[in-house]
């Protein structure tokens, strides 16, 4: 069993209107002393341009009932909230793994779950990407990525990188 | 425009900026190769490689790629009936007729010559009409603005989906979500929620990846990214003079009609070949073979649309701010992480920057020219490139670049939050060119329509009285309603 969301765009209607609502009641707290160009002017005027829109779209969704039906089987709903979780978690190992490291796991976990089962290509891909990745960033134009503070592979990487091009163009 | 035409010059004939050029096109044939790899997406995913760049040298790289993808759309389409970009769906109704039949080097061919002739025309236009729109512009005040803004929100919500309230309801989100951080006017913060990290706002760009990289990713994944085997063996490959003779004119014409198709804001290189296949269509009289079953004008007609469009873009991006379609509305975020303001401004602030992408936007065309005909049998191959290996690259590309903007963790959130949130919109119809479009128009509209309420004290007049801004809300009126009463027409 799948999901299954019938009258997809009265329910989208509705939620735009409660967004209007939402925009009105938080910018209820937004100092308006300077008059009707205060910082909460503009938003209400998006608000209520979202509540117009939102209201057309739901007087068309009772004459027009095609198209309104969405259904999304359990195989795919499944494969994009594993890819969500593994993005997210990936996000989230970042500051206590660092780039590489977090990188090339996500790599190897990612190209697994996408049917890669070659272990030397996504060894070699993932190793391969990750460490391009980090020299264009990091080394060529000097972006900072994020750095773990229990592996330090990042503080070792441009000294790594350096003398395996050294040793690359001398050997 | 010869001081910033020779300054431009200048910038462009550098090795590094060439070779960024040559790099560029390179990566945008192959994204664009790969079915699904949109030009819009790869621009997206790449645009954090130009931070540390200077603007000349970034541009060059995001020029590339954009030429370069567009251009390869064109390659899946002709053999394998998938367009690798929307923007190659026209290419299909005769380029895989002409693959059918044996020809797919002679279609290959004739989309490179096309694609070429389409954007070099298109340069040269644009080159000699920006500036004098630019000078113009200058002259217009906050109440015009302001309309011009309204005006562009309207018109690419109008033509960039099947739905109009869905179009608008996307770039009214785009223009809450601008709304995010201090008051442009008055400093004050807004919707922060009392988090500092959100009082600089929420960073464009990383909006951007997530919903045109992570968003497709999500629904690749969704429908099984599966991989495609294709074994082409391409001969023919560069035309003969008499197929040149005969695409001469559709060439011609519709470049100049897809430059300016590109130039309405939200008409993108999609309308464009659509427009001059279906042009060329109408005016080829007994045409042999029949326009759909593999005549090389319907190729040419559909490559030079498409790519002349590119260039057409450029011209409300730099002449007004405003964008052309959304890889010029990431090219506004490169420039503004850059510290660069497009706008008429920008032609007497930074005239040799202008000209350097005029120029390497000529170049770019040329480099397509000459590697479009030698290493075809190369793009050929890359379509079959695994998407096992290549989606969670692309993811971590979006996040390295979400990261990459101001180093915080913020952005990377913005970028996967967004992406969740296209993903969910895209599936219920609602299009999402319209959101990063309303993310650029909407402070634009903003700042000028509070100018114009100060200046006159708070009242609306101010709007009404100008002649110039009531024909273009006009025209924004006219674009929401006219799709909406021809639509009427039509069913009954």
């Amino acid at each position: 069993m799948g999901l299954h969301v019938p009258h997809t765009d009265k329910l989208g209607s509705i939620l735009w209107l409660l967004l209007a609502v939402g925009i009105f009641v938080v910018s209820t707290d937004l100092p308006t002393g300077t008059g009707e160009t205060g910082a909460a002017f503009y938003p209400r005027v998006i608000a209520v341009l979202i509540a117009v829109f939102a209201c057309l779209q739901l007087g068309r969704s009772f004459y027009d009932e095609g198209h309104q039906v969405r259904d999304v089987s359990r195989q795919q709903t499944r494969r994009v909230v594993a890819v969500v979780a593994l993005v997210t978690i990936y996000v989230l190992s970042l500051p206590w793994f660092g780039f590489v490291t977090g990188t090339v796991l996500f790599l190897i976990v990612g190209m697994l779950y996408s049917g890669a089962r070659s272990p030397i290509r996504i060894g070699v891909a993932a190793l391969g990407l990750t460490l391009v990745l980090y020299y264009v960033f990091a080394v060529l134009l000097r972006i900072p990525l994020p750095e773990s503070p229990f592996i330090p592979v990042e503080a070792a990487l441009p000294g790594l990188i350096h003398a395996g091009l050294v040793s690359g163009v001398v050997g | 425009m010869l001081a910033g035409l020779l300054e431009g010059l200048s910038l462009v004939f550098q090795p590094l900026a060439l070779a960024l050029i040559v790099f560029g096109v390179v990566v945008g044939i192959v994204m664009g190769s790969i079915p699904g790899m949109t030009a819009t997406m790869t621009v997206a995913v790449l645009v954090s490689f130009t931070f540390g760049m200077n603007p000349t040298e970034g541009m060059m790289l995001l020029l590339g790629i954009y030429g370069g993808a567009l251009y390869a759309g064109s390659i899946p389409a002709i053999l394998i009936r998938t367009p690798g970009t929307p923007s190659a769906a026209a290419t299909i109704f005769d380029g895989f007729p002409l693959s059918e039949q044996g020809q797919a080097g002679k279609a290959i061919g004739i989309a490179t010559i096309a694609s070429f002739v389409g954007g070099a025309v298109s340069v040269v236009l644009v080159t000699l009409l920006s500036p004098q729109i630019a000078n113009v512009a200058l002259n217009i005040g906050s109440p015009e603005y302001f309309a011009i803004a309204f005006f562009g929100l309207t018109i690419i919500a109008s033509i960039s989906g099947d739905s109009i309230t869905k179009g608008m309801l996307s770039g009214l989100l785009g223009m809450l979500i601008a709304t995010v951080g201090l008051d442009p006017t008055l400093g004050q913060p807004r919707f922060t929620f009392g988090f500092p990290e959100l009082s600089a706002g929420i960073e464009f760009i990383a909006v951007m990846i997530g919903l045109f990289g992570l968003a497709e990713g999500l629904n690749r994944y969704r429908e099984g990214i599966g991989s495609i085997d294709i074994q082409q063996d391409l001969s023919g490959i560069t035309p003969s003079l008499a197929d040149l003779k005969n695409i001469r004119n559709v060439t011609i014409g519709s470049s100049v009609v897809g430059s300016i198709v590109g130039s309405i804001p939200g008409a993108g290189g999609d309308i464009a070949s659509f427009v001059t296949y279906n042009e060329a269509k109408r005016w080829a009289k007994n045409a042999t073979p029949e326009f759909g079953n593999g005549n090389i004008k319907g190729v040419a007609a559909a490559e030079s649309g498409n790519n002349s469009s590119t260039a057409g873009a450029l011209v409300p991006t730099l002449t007004l701010g405003i964008p052309g379609d959304s890889v010029t509305a990431i090219l506004i975020g490169a420039l503004l992480v850059h510290g660069i303001q497009p706008g008429p401004g920008l032609f007497d602030n930074e005239p040799g920057l202008v000209f350097s992408i005029f120029i390497g936007f000529f170049l770019v065309y040329v480099v397509i020219l000459v590697l479009g005909l030698l290493g075809a049998h190369v793009w050929v191959r890359v379509i079959n490139f695994p998407a096992k290996y290549l989606w969670p690259s692309i993811f971590v590309l979006c996040v390295v670049g979400a990261f990459a903007l101001r180093g915080n963790l913020l952005d990377m959130w913005v970028m996967v939050a967004a992406g969740v949130l296209g993903f969910i919109l895209r599936m219920d119809g609602y299009p999402l060119a319209p959101i990063v479009l309303g993310m650029i128009l909407g402070p634009i509209a903003e700042e000028n329509l509070r100018r114009s309420l100060e200046i006159s004290n708070g009242s609306w007049d101010i709007i009404y009285t100008s002649p110039i801004a009531m024909v273009i809300l006009l025209l924004a009126v006219v674009s929401l309603v006219a799709p909406i009463a021809l639509q009427y027409r039509e069913n009954n």
